[in-house]
């Protein structure tokens, strides 16, 4: 049904940007359900806006060869047409809303292509039945979780029924269970018969749907594999192509003991409150020096509220202690950094080395060119932060944190959307950092993530503390339940 | 600016086209420039609103804007006269000037936190105005909130590095604080326009097709009367 | 390339008008904060909206950009009066051209381009001078004498030339800033 033939694509108006795809040959028939995998960068995002129509009609570059849909050529046809053929959900929930209450969103698509009112209102009301949106009708996407966004997404673009369904790293800012949700979704869309193209880091999820893999390098398809194939891999081999874990209970995770001699980070009688909720109320929590904790919960647990309040930019109640000295909040503020999710939001300068040493002491210019080396940077000394990709943005904020000599390094959802290879990475780069500074808290969804980095967890849910645990064996355990657990 | 109302709508309790809030809007920024000569067609123009407001659901507000309009009519009947001179004149100004201010912002509110994106839409396109008005409009109310929550995560990401803003940095380094500022929210906005874009893009918007809409742009009783007391209070306050 | 405006424009330009009403807005909230300083406000918001323009222009420099941009500002300066948003818009078409002149590439025409839309700040101020003599006869009735000539006396109508160099030069400074940023950042980042 869909068909790709000899497709080139380069990037930028006279195609000489990289990171397009080369001599692309793929077929997929109606009703597969196919998963694009690979690096970040290696051109899966590009097959998906291939199919789309996004390509040409809205990336600009050079493109040869054919892609077909039932025998129709997509780059030959207005982009609005192959909206009616296919449907596409994308990776960032917050910015592919075009309305602002959930109701209208649903009916946007329909309401696009000129359908009668009626037909529209009866495709909504069957879209909310099929998806259980009952609850997020008629709200405003501003209250929505992520998740929740998501699922929204997908439903604006079931109503309008397109008989494919293309998504673009669709789980990259989503929890376990939201993700759960999403499985859910993908599934029931895959027994309607509808052919689903997913481009993806986290495979788990997709185990029992997907028929096909597609694995792509530096713009090629390096190899198609079929899903049994690929789930008769051993972890090993599938790590080494670099792919995210299969199967979350087959984790493998090292005991890592923490045997601290620093000063502890106590915190007593934290509360915050938003109007009249308590939104988070920690009694006590004591982290030891050199701590990787992970900060597990759902949403609105006040994992982010937890994060703001320690490194002291939310307003609360509370006492700090780092060892016999008293932190207020303009000293947490001080001694903490917050490695944001959105990390563009955190770069000001015009070269990483400029980012780096912002506002600090010129000193640190000695030492520069080792940290920046250390961290994979070293190349890029001069680049424009906001130019290089996701993972290095991520190490330029994590540099200017070391820079800084900050005490206290929070982490929010920092693998969301990174490949197997930048997680590892990242997963190192922590550990090694953590050594020398007092605490490392990591709020995050990634439990491949935890298990390779985290010393401690901290289980919070509904503006508690449920569980504060050490990952040694039944830790391990622990945390794998909770993560496996959230599927069902 | 950025509340995250906007755009958004509660159900009121008698639905309202959003045309007849314009004209609203218009009959009471007209009545400002002629200026209500009387204190009785004053208040029957504000409790008008009001009325309108709660009707929106807009309880809390609505609230708010009657004690002040309350106070303000308080002071410059019994309070304002009492002093000569700047204080006096400083009074009068605050209780009368800022008080013809309130009904046009209130119809300003009215429109704003009571009409989703897609009335928006479908009554722009029953007044034929062009979607080269339209998409931009709808897209930047969506936006206004999200400007709101990047500027939050900003400024914290400001506190982190220790150039945060304050009156200080403001008045001695002004240029530096701008770029602090401006670099990182222009670069988000580049970046959600272009996915925004492409999300629409992918969902049919721009097509040749005429749109359709689930919401129904049709005018009421309740849109009649108001437009009707809208002309009524012009026509008034040319009279005079 | 192609110079009729897309929808890919369409949205950009919501985009840009909220960031550029938003700052705006703030600007001229904190500017205003001090009664005596409000009159420069058209100066100030030249100063700091002068970057979200020029990386807007250079973003859709197409033929209507401006025109929209304009009729947005336009329809929130409105809240004051219908007239503010009129030359808002008049404001927009004089920017427009400019920068029609200098077929939307040249920077020496972006700049002056902006110079006439920062003017589009001072549209309130003109409002209450167009409607002053009406204005001041209702508010010598409803006010008295005594207020109404404080009134005239504090808003003498050639203020509004000055209001408007004063927006003009802002908006020379802001459009020269802006400049500087976006070479500095957004064409470095290759964004522009």
């Amino acid at each position: 049904m869909i068909k790709l033939e000899n497709v080139i694509f380069m990037y930028g108006e006279k195609g000489t940007k990289d990171k397009g795809v080369v001599g692309v040959n793929l077929n997929i028939q109606k009703g597969e359900c196919i998963v694009l995998c690979g690096k970040s960068g290696c051109g899966k995002t590009t097959i998906t806006r291939l199919i789309n129509g996004l390509i040409p009609h809205f990336y600009q570059g050079r493109l040869m060869g054919s892609i077909t849909i039932d025998g129709k050529d997509i780059s030959n046809q207005p982009i609005s047409k192959t909206a009616e053929l296919v449907g596409s959900v994308f990776q960032n929930p917050g910015s592919q809303f075009f309305n602002v209450d959930t109701t209208s969103e649903l009916a946007f698509g329909c309401e696009n292509q000129g359908m009668v009112v009626e037909d529209i209102l009866e495709r909504v009301e069957e879209t909310k039945q099929l998806f259980d949106l009952d609850r997020l009708m008629n709200r405003s996407i501003f209250e929505l979780s992520g998740g929740e966004k998501q699922r929204i997404a997908c439903g604006s673009i079931y109503a309008t029924k397109p008989e494919i369904f293309v998504l673009d790293e669709p789980s990259s800012n989503l929890d376990s269970r939201s993700i759960e949700n999403l499985r859910k979704i993908i599934a029931k869309l895959k027994q309607q018969g509808k052919t689903i193209i997913v481009s993806e880091h986290r495979l788990y999820y997709l185990k029992e749907l997907a028929d096909r893999y597609i694995y792509m390098e530096d713009g090629v398809i390096k190899k198609e594999i079929n899903a049994q194939e690929l789930n008769a891999l051993h972890g090993n081999e599938i790590a080494a192509m670099g792919l995210r874990t299969l199967d979350l209970n087959q984790i493998e995770a090292e005991i890592k003991i923490i045997q601290s001699t620093g000063d502890k980070l106590e915190i007593k009688k934290l509360n915050c409150k938003r109007g009249k909720n308590t939104i988070l109320d920690i009694v006590d929590l004591t982290i030891s020096h050199g701590e990787i904790i992970a900060v597990v919960g759902d949403n609105g647990a006040g994992k982010s509220t937890f994060a703001n309040c320690l490194c002291g930019v939310m307003k609360h109640e509370g006492n700090y202690f780092m060892g016999t000295e008293k932190l207020n909040n303009k000293k947490r503020t001080a001694k903490s950094y917050m490695v944001m999710q959105d990390v563009n939001h955190q770069l000001f300068t015009e070269s990483v080395t400029e980012e780096v040493i912002l506002n600090q002491n010129r000193e640190v210019l000695d030492h520069l060119d080792e940290l920046l080396h250390s961290l994979n940077l070293l190349d890029e000394k001069d680049t424009h932060p906001m130019a290089l990709s996701g993972g290095q943005k991520q190490r330029v904020a994590i540099a200017s944190a070391i820079c800084a000599n900050k005490d206290i390094l929070i982490y929010d959802e920092p693998t969301s959307g990174l490949d197997y290879t930048n997680m590892t990475k990242i997963c190192k780069l922590i550990k090694r950092m953590s050594h020398d500074i007092s605490a490392t808290i990591i709020i995050t969804h990634d439990l491949e993530f935890i298990l390779g980095c985290c010393t401690r967890v901290l289980h919070l849910a509904k503006g508690k503390v449920e569980d504060y645990y050490p990952l040694d064996k039944e830790g391990i355990e622990k945390v794998k339940e909770y993560f496996i657990e959230g599927r069902g | 600016m950025g509340d995250a109302s906007f755009g958004f709508s509660n159900r009121p309790f008698i639905w309202m086209d959003p045309r007849s809030k314009i004209v609203l809007f218009i009959a009471s920024s007209f009545t400002l420039m002629r200026g209500i000569s009387k204190v009785v067609s004053e208040i029957i123009f504000f409790v008008f609103i009001s009325l309108l407001l709660f009707n929106g659901k807009q309880i809390n507000y609505t609230i708010k804007m009657i004690v002040t309009f309350a106070i303000m009519m308080y002071v410059d009947i019994n309070v304002a006269s009492m002093f000569s001179g700047t204080l006096g004149v400083l009074l009068l100004t605050v209780s009368r000037v800022f008080r013809i201010f309130l009904p046009i912002v209130m119809s300003l509110t009215l429109i704003v936190r009571t009409t989703t994106v897609s009335e928006f839409i479908a009554a722009f396109e029953k007044m034929h105005i062009t979607k080269k008005i339209v998409i931009p409009f709808s897209v930047m109310f969506r936006f206004f909130p999200t400007i709101k929550e990047q500027w939050v995560s900003i400024q914290n990401a400001m506190k982190f590095r220790g150039i945060h803003i304050s009156i200080r940095t403001v008045v001695c380094q002004p240029m530096l604080t701008m770029e602090y500022v401006m670099v990182p929210l222009l670069m988000s906005a580049v970046k959600i326009s272009d996915e925004l874009s492409a999300a629409s893009l992918s969902r049919g918007l721009g097509g040749d097709k005429k749109r359709s809409c689930i919401t129904k742009v049709v005018f009421g009783y309740l849109d009649y009367f108001v437009v009707l007391i809208s002309i009524g209070f012009m026509a008034y306050s040319m009279m005079n | 390339m192609d110079n009729k405006l897309k929808t890919k424009d369409l949205i950009s330009a919501g985009i840009f008008g909220a960031m550029y009403i938003i700052v705006m807005v703030a600007t001229v909230t904190v500017v205003g904060f001090i009664p005596i300083t409000y009159i420069f406000a058209p100066f100030f918001a030249g100063i700091t909206c002068g970057t979200v323009y020029m990386l807007y222009i250079m973003k859709v420099p197409k033929r209507g950009a401006i025109l929209i941009l304009s009729i947005l500002v336009g329809l929130v300066i409105l809240s004051g009066t219908w007239i503010s948003g009129v030359y808002a818009v008049i404001c927009g078409i004089i920017a427009e051209i400019l920068f029609g002149m200098g077929n939307y590439k040249s920077m020496k025409f972006a700049t002056a381009s902006f110079c006439a839309f920062a003017c589009t700040t001072v549209g309130p101020f003109l409002a209450i001078l167009i409607a002053k003599d009406s204005f001041l006869a209702s508010v010598v009735q409803y006010y008295g004498q005594e207020y109404a000539d404080k009134l005239d006396a504090l808003t003498p109508s050639w203020i509004i030339l000055v209001l408007i160099a004063l927006g003009i030069i802002g908006g020379f400074i802001g459009a020269t800033i802006g400049k500087k940023i976006l070479k500095k950042h957004f064409e470095k980042a290759g964004v522009v």
